[in-house]
């Protein structure tokens, strides 16, 4: 019988690791940005390049570029070696690369521009969401096209994680995606406050599990072997490995919601599969690392076999923490701190980092036909980047706690002992050390690129690997074996085994979003609540384009040193009206939910501070790190979307009533006068169509509707 | 102690109990099967990787 001749495309693979370089360096670039942008607010140079737009543009950056295309890279080398096939069309291969990068520029474009959904890793909006589900469907049919005209009958284990992969974030991101169009480029989620949020965390937290770990693991299970030159430690491991870590995943995000106005059936599922989360999670990081027994001698001369040991390590070290932070103890402390930074960055610049890393330098020099450059200069990169972790996480768990301790300590009269101010100074020498970390991690990345770059150089490059394998047919005989269990019978079919990792990942997702969305019972309602006025809605939509929730939470948790920092602490009654949620995930600056309670009195200011603060944080709030927002003084308030943002919110079951939207204008410059009156008594002369107006109009709505603590009784 | 960690939450019981239930049986389920399976097909599988015989060296450009 003979053998069928064929060429694997590395064209392609190629394409997507230089573009895995390229925003690499991008990515990581902004993120020492930002980073340093914490203690020296003088870098928020421009309303472009200010904190708040370019966080999500260092987030998505990073994830979906330099982790996306990497996932792309590795997936794209595999499957096609797995399945001893090309891949199913060049045509859609391209079209995958291309449309990927466009979608990446279309964001390192929009996102600066402040056009933002505000939902963390979801930030891009409508055309780009809809631009990355065409591409998503791109990338799934050439995958499952390849599968089809595979010639290995059995389909190995890397490649049901590639699967699980496609189908759940396909899920994820349409789910998530739910929004009405406002204009070209603006639109509010169909979801609003408590709901929105689990949706939101839904997604947040699986896309942390189905992009940045299921396929790296499945790139785990093809490329340590290789790497190791002996097979997976247990393939049996790896089977449960797979089916438990899938369906357990997915039940795990409202843990980070904990402690909110969220039920608590739906905080308590999230708290008990997150610690089942462990032994799968274990599982998986021990077989990759017992795959090395007998040949952990090479790992000390080996660098890519050290940035795997090592990456999964810090696979290990972050999927032990995150049911640790999940517990309610430890999130109680944990949550909105800087230790949560260290976690992510644990996964991030260990496991997908140093797994990308190694993959680059494994596979490079042999598309190349060649040695890498130099195995000296690849071991300096090994230590230049531990450090730059260990730089990074240390002083970022040390924020954490003194943040987490400092927030809740209260002094011996029985105040709290700390104002917000004092814990942001304490620890902006740990940011400093952040950065130092940071930039030894890019110098590290900088290095590779030189490596690469010369062995590339020394090389020649092989755009079509012939390899040769029996049509499936034939490969079929070579493994009868025992029919029949249930598994081997999944493993040829394809379609079955997405159809049925689709049904594993959907139930924890329908057992708590459906109750959520369509029991309405979940969300208690609070009559004294009222819809926002057209100035407070645009001033929120302008909260939105600043990124304001990137440094401030609108949440307040049950406890007596955020009662007493903030006010009345939050009910999921009180945001109906929120599309979206603006809860945020991370305290830079204090929590803003009770900002315009003046009966409480926590928090109030009045709106000559506010101009002041915008104009120059530091002058009223010496030491202060939040960026200055002069453009919100200059800018005039574009208000062309006022009657289109009315009738959308209408849409979505706000109570505004019919024809409200001609009216609205008129309602906007009457509220603004107002605004403007009381600045003019303090001597700040402000014209009413100003966009600093409607924020303060939006920061003054804060909280105002909830009735004092005593008069809540209405919410039931 | 475990109801300390998890916080006091009414039903926590109830949700505990369902949620470990769940997570047993689909762990016995698989562990089942995977007794079951043969060890010469895991064999078989756990070299697939290590199978592709394209290394550069035997490849070339048309």
């Amino acid at each position: 019988m003979n053998k069928e001749t064929f060429y694997y495309d590395n064209r392609i693979v190629r394409a997507f690791a230089w573009a895995t370089l390229l925003w690499g360096v991008v990515g990581m670039l902004v993120g020492l940005i930002v980073s340093m942008q914490l203690f020296l607010p003088e870098l928020n140079l421009t309303s472009w390049l200010s904190f708040g737009r370019i966080r999500p543009l260092h987030t998505n950056a990073v994830i979906f570029a330099f982790v996306g295309n990497a996932i792309f890279t590795g997936v794209y080398y595999s499957l096609q070696r797995l399945l001893k096939a090309r891949m199913f069309s060049d045509a859609l291969s391209n079209a995958h690369f291309w449309m990927w990068q466009l979608i990446i520029v279309a964001a390192a474009i929009t996102l600066p521009l402040g056009i933002s959904t505000s939902k963390e890793y979801a930030e891009l909006e409508w055309p780009i969401d809809i631009a990355i589900t065409l591409t998503w469907v791109i990338f799934g049919i050439n995958m499952f096209g390849t599968i089809i005209k595979r010639r290995e009958k059995h389909i190995y284990v890397g490649i049901w994680f590639y699967i699980a992969t496609w189908v759940t974030v396909a899920m994820l991101h349409i789910v998530n995606s739910f929004e009405l169009p406002v204009s070209f480029l603006k639109s509010y989620s169909v979801f609003s406050g408590v709901q929105d949020a689990l949706v939101q965390w839904w997604y947040g937290h699986n896309a942390v599990a189905f992009f940045l770990t299921t396929p790296f693991l499945g790139l785990m299970y093809y490329f340590m072997p290789k790497m190791a030159n002996r097979p997976v430690y247990s393939y049996k491991l790896s089977i449960l490995h797979f089916w438990s870590l899938i369906f357990i995943y997915i039940w795990a995000g409202p843990h980070h919601l904990l402690y909110s106005s969220l039920p608590d059936w739906a905080q308590m599922l999230g708290v008990i599969f997150s610690v089942m989360l462990i032994a799968p999670s274990w599982g998986g990081m021990l077989n990759g690392l017992l795959t090395l027994r007998g040949a952990w001698d090479k790992v000390r001369e080996d660098a890519i076999l050290k940035f795997m040991v090592v990456g999964l390590v810090a696979y290990g070290m972050a999927t032990f923490e995150g049911p640790l932070l999940s517990l309610k103890t430890f999130n109680a402390m944990a949550h909105f701190t800087d230790w949560v930074v260290a976690h992510v960055h644990v996964g991030g610049l260990g496991w997908n980092g140093f797994v990308t890393f190694a993959i680059l330098y494994w596979m490079i020099p042999r598309m190349w036909g060649t040695k890498l450059y130099s195995q000296r200069m690849a071991n300096q990169h090994f230590w230049i980047g531990t450090l730059g972790i260990l730089f990074y996480a240390v002083p970022m768990y040390f924020s954490g706690f003194s943040q987490g301790f400092m927030w809740k300590e209260f002094d011996a009269s029985g105040n709290l002992k700390y104002n917000f101010l004092e814990t942001v100074e304490r620890i902006k020498f740990l940011y400093m050390l952040r950065s130092f970390g940071g930039l030894l991690y890019l110098s590290g990345v900088l290095l590779m690129v030189y490596n690469l770059v010369k062995t590339v150089k020394q090389g020649s490059f092989i755009p079509n690997e012939k390899a040769e394998a029996y049509a499936l047919d034939n490969a079929q005989e070579a493994h009868a074996g025992k029919p029949a269990y249930w598994h081997k019978w999944i493993e040829v079919r394809p379609m079955t085994m997405l159809l049925f990792s689709l049904i594993m990942v959907s139930i924890g997702g329908v057992v708590q979003l459906v109750p959520m969305i369509f029991v309405k019972e979940q969300v208690k309602t609070i009559s004294s609540i009222k819809p926002y006025s057209p100035l407070e809605l645009e001033g929120r939509d302008l909260y939105i384009r600043e990124g304001c929730n990137n440094c401030h939470s609108q949440l307040v948790r049950p406890f007596r040193s955020e009662t007493e920092r903030y006010g009345e602490y939050s009910k999921s009654g009180e945001y109906v009206y929120d599309h979206p949620f603006l809860w945020g995930s991370k305290r830079t600056g204090p929590d803003l939910v009770r900002g315009g309670d003046k009966a409480g009195n926590k928090v109030y200011k009045n709106a000559t501070w506010h101009y002041m603060h915008m104009l120059n944080p530091r002058e009223p709030s010496p030491g202060s790190i939040m960026p200055a927002y002069p453009w919100l003084i200059e800018n005039t308030l574009d208000m062309s979307n006022l009657e289109g943002k009315i009738k959308a919110m209408r849409t979505l079951g706000v109570p505004y009533e019919k024809g409200y939207e001609k009216e609205a204008r008129a309602d906007l410059l009457k509220q603004a006068e107002g605004i403007v009156a009381d600045l003019k008594k303090d001597g700040y002369k402000v014209e009413p169509d100003k966009e600093i107006v409607a924020m303060i109009a939006y920061l003054h709505k804060l909280g105002r509707d909830l009735k004092p603590a005593g008069e809540v009784a209405d919410n039931k | 102690m475990i109801n300390k960690m998890l916080g006091r939450l009414e039903g926590a019981d109830v949700w505990m109990g369902l949620s470990l239930m769940i997570f047993v049986l689909f762990f016995i389920g698989v562990c089942v099967y995977l007794y079951r399976m043969s060890n010469t097909y895991t064999e078989t599988m756990k070299q697939v990787p290590l199978q592709d015989d394209s290394d550069a060296h035997n490849s070339f450009n048309p």
